[in-house]
């Protein structure tokens, strides 16, 4: 079938290809860098390709022929799983393989280590195209990895900066507890099915061959995974760590790759239990409400976090925590809302969609922005409206869409969340509702305060001082297709959901003549109002309350002790560690250096004297050790074979 | 059975190894001790199977090729700063008078 061909080349391309940009790169670079995007381009083409089969399908998968992997393991092979979420994600990547490309031209001019650069950025969207076309747990383990290593490459990749090779070995090591818990998920089904590909285990759940307590462990387990990799509570703090990244590389990977993974994850693991009603009423008790508690809150941190800081890359970070955290209070509503698979997992993946369009839309003008004025803190912006003007405009547009006023994109995804959300109807529901109420007019709030600071207010002498210009086409053009497409994308939700197979139970109309939307526009009005006279027209009553000590702002300031936790339990360890080396020093008295120098200090010229004079005793004791262990193993290996 | 036992102690000697040592090549041989300590359980739990014994050829080919990596990544670090101790090498690092890296 074509369709099979080319969802394998749209991730076999990019990892093939990347392996020829150092090489091109060896010869010209200006080639290199149009053949990376001509690559992208090569790579949306064909995702776009599946997008027909697809939509004209039934909403199932496309019935595809996997290859055996490991001979002689039934069970383990390697294929493609062709479905509307999988096409969903990889149309979304691909398109922004090719943005992000384009746009790299103009922002990563004259860097160094360009090459580097590029290898990475294809392996990444390999990677991630891989993960959502795996049709097997193994084989999406296998990428989920190596999106993690990308990420922690590319985070890390101006790696002279002690800063930004920190903010890389943090991202690494807090995805590493999600990858933890998805592996031990993998092991359970394995356990259950024999079998790792979704359709055997489809297959096993539809048979009923499950043990139920397992299905309840695998199910956190994969929430773990899906926790870390898209950055909720309480693993949410390295994204803001990871704004050391070039903003290229943030905008992949908060609109495309990386933290959607997680999104991905959850989304497919409820489709596959969906087929069995005993497991979601097993689940609906404690799993859906965890899901969404951990949503709810994590949007509601990720806002209050986003109107404090100062970085203007840092408010676009929180942005993304908050927003997927909506994508998860609707993935935990996915089974409460009607049928077994509703409107909140469509509205979860709806949102996800538009989310990535204006989120890279703001990353793509904040890297313009700090192009041209070489920093980050906003702060020292002001006054950018007559300085950049398209930027300005296009930044208008991604306000809008994020703060989710009509009739732009966010204005539907949202509402559908919190509709999805308000189905839940119990007492929780209610109070959940509430707060991703609240949330939404706080998005306001940091939109207009991210805005005023940026564009409205005076001029700083920081900008005074330096000459200021407009971004270049190359990095404008990008920006404004993705803003077109937050226009437009609000308006093609019917068309996506005939395309996910989903029924909706309100068309685009009903949308605006919702009771809830009165309620949703009423509430940013206040929220609007006092960050535009803060921080526009500079009235000092806000900033008085913030700049006093009070609890509320030393926990902002402080996001929430998460990392401060994070540090106290690291000290603990290393404190343990110490006691331990102390323990084994007096243990070990004997032996002079069992703790103490170093082998290359020894073998430094002015020490080798010490090393001739001092150890020599402990030497002769190793050696003595040595033969005793050996005599000892002799003795054992005598005893237990029983001559 | 025995095997496990055997397999849990080397993950616990590692464990303690990491915990105690500083220098990079002690902690290298923690890791690879804890390396050994898994590899061990697959041959163990695959001892039925001829292909469980075939993938740890694998395996052991990769780890090897990973050892001489971290190897050389260690004596790099240790020309780099002078000194394996990873203590000092981090507190190097925050004082960020970092020499260039020799390109020999």
């Amino acid at each position: 079938m074509i369709e099979e061909f080319s969802a394998w080349l749209v991730w076999v391309i990019p990892l093939l290809s990347s392996l020829f940009v150092p090489l091109i790169g060896k010869y010209n670079e200006k080639i290199r860098n149009y053949f990376v995007v001509a690559v992208a381009a090569l790579t949306a083409g064909l995702a776009l390709s599946l997008v027909p089969a697809v939509w004209s399908g039934n909403g199932e998968a496309l019935t595809t022929n996997p290859i055996s992997w490991i001979p002689g393991i039934t069970g383990i092979s390697a294929g493609v799983y062709i479905d509307p979420l999988s096409v969903l994600f990889t149309c979304l990547i691909g398109f922004f393989a090719l943005v992000i490309a384009v746009y790299s031209i103009g922002y990563m001019k004259g860097e160094e280590g360009l090459s580097r650069y590029y290898y990475l950025i294809l392996l990444f969207i390999g990677s991630m195209i891989g993960l959502v076309l795996a049709d097997n747990m193994l084989q999406m383990f296998i990428f989920w990895e190596m999106v993690g290593l990308c990420s922690y490459a590319l985070i890390s990749f101006w790696y002279k900066k002690p800063e930004s090779i920190h903010a890389g070995v943090k991202v690494f090591i807090m995805t590493r507890i999600g990858d933890i818990a998805l592996l031990a998920a993998i092991g359970l089904l394995f356990l259950m099915f024999n079998t790792l590909s979704f359709r055997g285990i489809i297959a096993g759940i539809q048979a009923g061959g499950f043990n139920m307590d397992y299905m309840v462990a695998v199910a956190f387990l994969v929430l773990g995974g899906a926790i870390a990799k898209s950055a909720q509570l309480p693993l949410f703090t390295w994204l803001y760590s990871a704004m050391e990244a070039p903003t290229s590389v943030s905008a992949l990977l908060h609109a495309a790759t990386m933290v959607k993974a997680g999104v991905y994850l959850l989304a497919r693991f409820i489709l596959i239990i969906s087929v069995a009603p005993a497991i979601i009423t097993a689940l609906m008790p404690y799993w859906f409400p965890v899901v969404t508690w951990i949503g709810v809150l994590t949007a509601l941190v990720g806002a209050s976090l986003a109107l404090t800081t100062t970085d203007i890359k840092g408010v676009l970070a929180y942005s993304t925590v908050s927003q997927i955290g909506f994508m998860m209070s609707a993935l935990g509503a996915a089974a409460t809302t009607g049928g077994l698979i509703g409107e909140g997992w469509f509205a979860s993946l709806y949102h996800m969609v538009s989310h990535a369009f204006f989120e890279g839309l703001g990353f793509l003008l904040a890297g313009g922005i700090i192009h041209a004025i070489g920093t980050r803190d906003m702060r020292l912006m002001g006054g950018l409206r007559k300085l950049m003007p398209t930027t300005f405009i296009l930044m208008g547009i991604m306000i809008i869409t994020t703060s989710g006023l009509p009739p732009f994109a966010a204005f539907f995804s949202k509402g559908l969340i919190i509709t999805s959300v308000t189905g839940i109807e119990t007492l929780a529901g209610l109070a959940q509702v509430i707060i991703l109420y609240g949330t939404a007019a706080l998005t306001f709030a940091y939109c207009v305060r991210m805005f005023s600071l940026a564009f409205m207010a005076p001029k700083t002498e920081h900008i005074e001082k330096q000459h200021v210009h407009e971004a270049p086409k190359v990095m404008l053009i990008p920006a404004a297709i993705l803003a077109g497409l937050c226009i437009v994308w609000g308006l093609a939700e019917p068309l996506v959901a005939s395309f996910m197979h989903i029924e909706l139970a309100e068309g685009l109309v009903g949308a605006f003549l919702n009771i809830e939307t009165p309620i949703f526009l009423l509430l940013l009005v206040p929220t609007g109002l006092i960050a535009y006279y803060t921080y526009y027209k500079g009235f000092k009553g806000v900033r008085n309350v913030a700049g006093t000590k009070n609890p509320l702002s030393t926990m902002l300031n402080h996001a929430f002790f998460f990392d401060d936790l994070y540090g106290t339990v690291t000290k603990g360890l290393t404190r343990f560690s110490e006691g331990l080396t102390r323990v084994e020093n007096v243990l070990f008295a004997r032996y002079p250096d069992a703790a103490g120098t170093s082998i290359s200090e020894a073998a430094e010229p002015g020490k080798a004297t010490t090393l001739k004079r001092g150890p020599s005793d402990s030497f002769r004791n190793y050696v003595a050790a040595a033969v005793v262990g050996f005599i000892l193993i002799i003795v054992l290996i005598i005893i237990t074979s029983g001559v | 059975m025995d095997f496990v036992i055997l397999a849990i102690v080397m993950l616990a000697l590692g464990i303690y190894g990491l915990l105690t040592n500083r220098q990079l090549l002690k902690v290298f041989i923690s890791l690879e001790l804890i390396a050994t300590a898994a590899t061990l359980n697959f041959v163990l739990l695959a001892s039925n199977l001829n292909l469980g014994q075939a993938l740890l050829i694998l395996a052991f080919s990769t780890d090897t090729v990973l050892s001489g990596v971290i190897l050389a990544v260690l004596v790099i670090v240790s020309k780099r700063y002078g000194t394996s101790d990873m203590g000092k090498i981090i507190k190097l690092m925050q004082e960020k008078n970092e020499p260039e890296v020799d390109t020999q």
